[in-house]
């Protein structure tokens, strides 16, 4: 359903059916009688049912099936064509030939039960405006605020909005800016409107770059952390707590000599790293963030990109990153690497099961695969970490075993593997494999946030973002915490884990689930 | 449909020239050894290498896990449609969701009694 601007002024907001999704005739301009049929099924009740329901309630009868409609009509005009000739082989009289339909006696309109007609109210007036707000106010507060804001953004717009017909005068000679272009989508917020192309290209240098600032600022902190647990320092020589390392580690991760293993295959040796670490910050990409924001003139939204099925493609590309790590094992021609490029293609795709199937319990709660509207369905009824606890524990145990962390580690495990498949890199390739790794941490670490805890959703709405990265850490903290306290597992022992444990457990998650949606 | 998809394209273009150009750094900023030996290139072993293992047999289990990944994903993917609208089609839909998961059931209890879940 297309929720528009107006709709914060509307009383009552009826479901309407395109052409597409109801049966029934039309006359087009020529005059012809056409036949409609339905291609989709609607997602509210058919337009022409609540108007029969309506109309019953004034006391007149419209049947609510189209083939009844068009019976009481054709009775009258089409000489009683049946309603499954249209559109197949019927002929008609011309229309002179036709009987004059008689009209039936205007009847007396009866005072409804409850309902009355009333003159049609101009859409901007103050009041209609005033009630709609007053009406918010019994609901939850959460509930209000959050249509407080959405006015607020609405009536911004529309007050910034340029008459179409007019052209503006421009302002000093400077170039006259571009509104952002204004179109309602079909997701939570009432006044939500499209990006202009170089706030995206913006906001993504933006978000990328504070994706690598993460990165690498939180291989400080897990060196840190892990040093705390351990009774250590961890490091601080660079800059005052060790806050420069990072930088220092990107110097000596660049100055390292480049070079190619003797039999290794150039091309795929080189591309696999650079692989792995586009998917794994492309897959940040979906992630929102917060509920977007209005500055000056532009929208930006709050969320890098809002397609209907980013899940799909957050979980698409992480199968793609899994090409980097069996590419460069392989290529880089090594008993280590190939061993370990095999073990990570096994664990990975094991895991990626779980956690898909871990993740459908959510699906099905959030009855869609835009995590923007998983976030505002979240909003409006509760977090799923509740009900789907189970779900929760499997997709972060299959989300650690995703990212290769210990205890699932097994990829790289020092002691068996030197270093799995990153064995024969060295430098910036190597640092573009941990890249890779960190990203996606961060990523899984966002997606649960996201799907179970109502992403930037939450009681202090203008912080979202905020509230995102502190949750966002939260539970990156729990990876390292986990990499500092349990041993490594045994190969058998993590096949065993993912296939005849999680993955039973995901699927009757997910039935158990489907059941109580259908049911409740 | 190309509206939603720009930004995606916008931000997946800046995530390919990162690691990109922080591939075209190494090579531009790596110190130049003095001189290049032979034994610098050789795939790390500790010990006496044995030659490439690429020709070499390689244990069943893993192309094994491949497959049933392979098996179990796409029928996941087949779901995740059918979880969005599972509301709308209501007990029809679980009685279909119930009964693809009962053919699941039966291929998952097939390969654990065969032992291909075994390592």
């Amino acid at each position: 359903m297309f929720r528009s601007l107006v709709v914060g002024w509307a009383d009552l907001v009826l479901p309407g059916t395109s052409y597409l999704e109801r049966d029934g005739t039309y006359v087009n301009l020529e005059g012809r009688l056409q036949r409609l049929r339905r291609a989709v099924i609607p997602p509210a009740p058919d337009e022409l049912a609540w108007i029969s329901k309506l109309a019953e309630r004034f006391g007149v009868t419209i049947p609510p099936h189209a083939s009844a409609v068009f019976a009481a009509l054709s009775e009258r005009i089409y000489d009683g064509l049946p309603f499954g000739e249209v559109g197949e082989q019927a002929e008609l009289r011309t229309r002179s030939e036709a009987p004059t339909p008689e009209l039936p006696e205007e009847p007396g309109v009866p005072a409804g039960k409850g309902l009355r007609l009333v003159r049609y109210r101009p859409l901007f007036s103050g009041p209609a405006v005033e009630r709609s707000r007053a009406g918010t106010a019994g609901r939850g507060e959460a509930r209000d605020r959050h249509r407080r804001d959405r006015h607020r953004l609405a009536q911004r717009h529309l007050r910034r909005a340029p008459r179409p017909c007019q052209p503006r005068p421009a302002r000093g000679g400077r170039p006259d800016r571009e509104p952002a272009r204004r179109r309602p989508r079909r997701r939570g917020g009432g006044a939500q409107v499209t990006e202009v192309w170089w706030v995206s290209l913006i906001k993504a240098f933006v978000i990328i770059n504070l994706l690598m600032l993460t990165f690498a600022y939180m291989t400080l902190i897990e060196r840190k952390v892990l040093a705390r647990m351990q009774l250590r320092y961890g490091p601080n020589r660079a800059g005052p707590f060790g806050l420069l390392q990072p930088i220092a580690d990107l110097v000596k991760l660049i100055r390292k000599e480049a070079f190619f293993p003797a039999s290794a295959v150039d091309v795929l040796y080189i591309t696999a790293p650079v692989l792995s670490c586009f998917t794994a910050l492309a897959a940040f990409s979906v992630i929102p963030f917060g509920p977007g924001w209005t500055i000056g003139d532009y929208y930006v939204s709050g969320e890098v990109v809002n397609v209907s099925i980013s899940l799909i493609l957050l979980f698409a590309l992480g199968s793609l990153g899994i090409y980097g790590f069996i590419v460069g094992g392989w290529a880089s021609d090594s008993k280590y690497s190939l061993l370990g490029s095999m073990r990570t293609c096994a664990q990975m795709v094991s895991y990626e099961v779980s956690l898909t199937f871990a993740v459908l319990g959510v699906v099905l709660m959030g009855r869609s695969l835009s995590l923007v509207d998983i976030v505002h369905k979240q909003d409006e009824t509760f977090w799923f970490f509740g009900p789907q606890f189970v779900g929760l524990l499997i997709f972060f145990v299959a989300g650690v075993a995703e990212t290769n962390r210990p205890p699932f580690d097994l990829p790289e495990a020092d002691t068996e593997l030197v270093a799995g498949y990153h064995t024969e890199y060295s430098g910036m390739r190597f640092g573009l494999f941990q890249m890779g790794e960190y990203v996606n941490m961060i990523t899984l670490s966002a997606l649960a946030v996201t799907l179970f805890f109502g992403g930037w959703y939450g009681p202090w709405a203008p912080l979202g973002p905020l509230r995102f990265a502190l949750m966002l850490f939260a539970v990156i903290f729990i990876f390292l915490w986990l990499r500092a306290t349990l041993p490594r597992l045994r190969y058998d022992q993590l096949m065993r884990l993912g296939w005849k444990v999680l993955l039973p457990l995901a699927t009757v998650n997910a039935v158990v689930t489907a059941a109580l949606v259908v049911a409740l | 449909m190309l509206r939603d998809w720009l930004p995606f394209l916008i931000y997946g273009l800046f995530a390919l020239v990162v690691p990109t150009s922080m591939i075209v750094a190494s090579f531009v900023f790596a110190q130049r050894p003095a001189r290049r030996t032979r034994a610098r290139g050789l795939p790390f072993e500790s010990g006496v290498s044995r030659g490439a293992m690429k020709h070499q047999r390689f244990t069943i289990s893993f192309y094994l896990t491949a497959m049933l990944f392979i098996l179990f994903d796409i029928e996941i993917v087949f779901m995740y449609p059918l979880a969005v609208i599972l509301h709308r089609l209501a007990w029809f839909g679980f009685a279909e969701f119930a009964f693809f998961v009962a053919i699941l059931a039966v291929a998952y209890v097939y390969i654990w009694r065969k032992g291909a879940l075994e390592w």
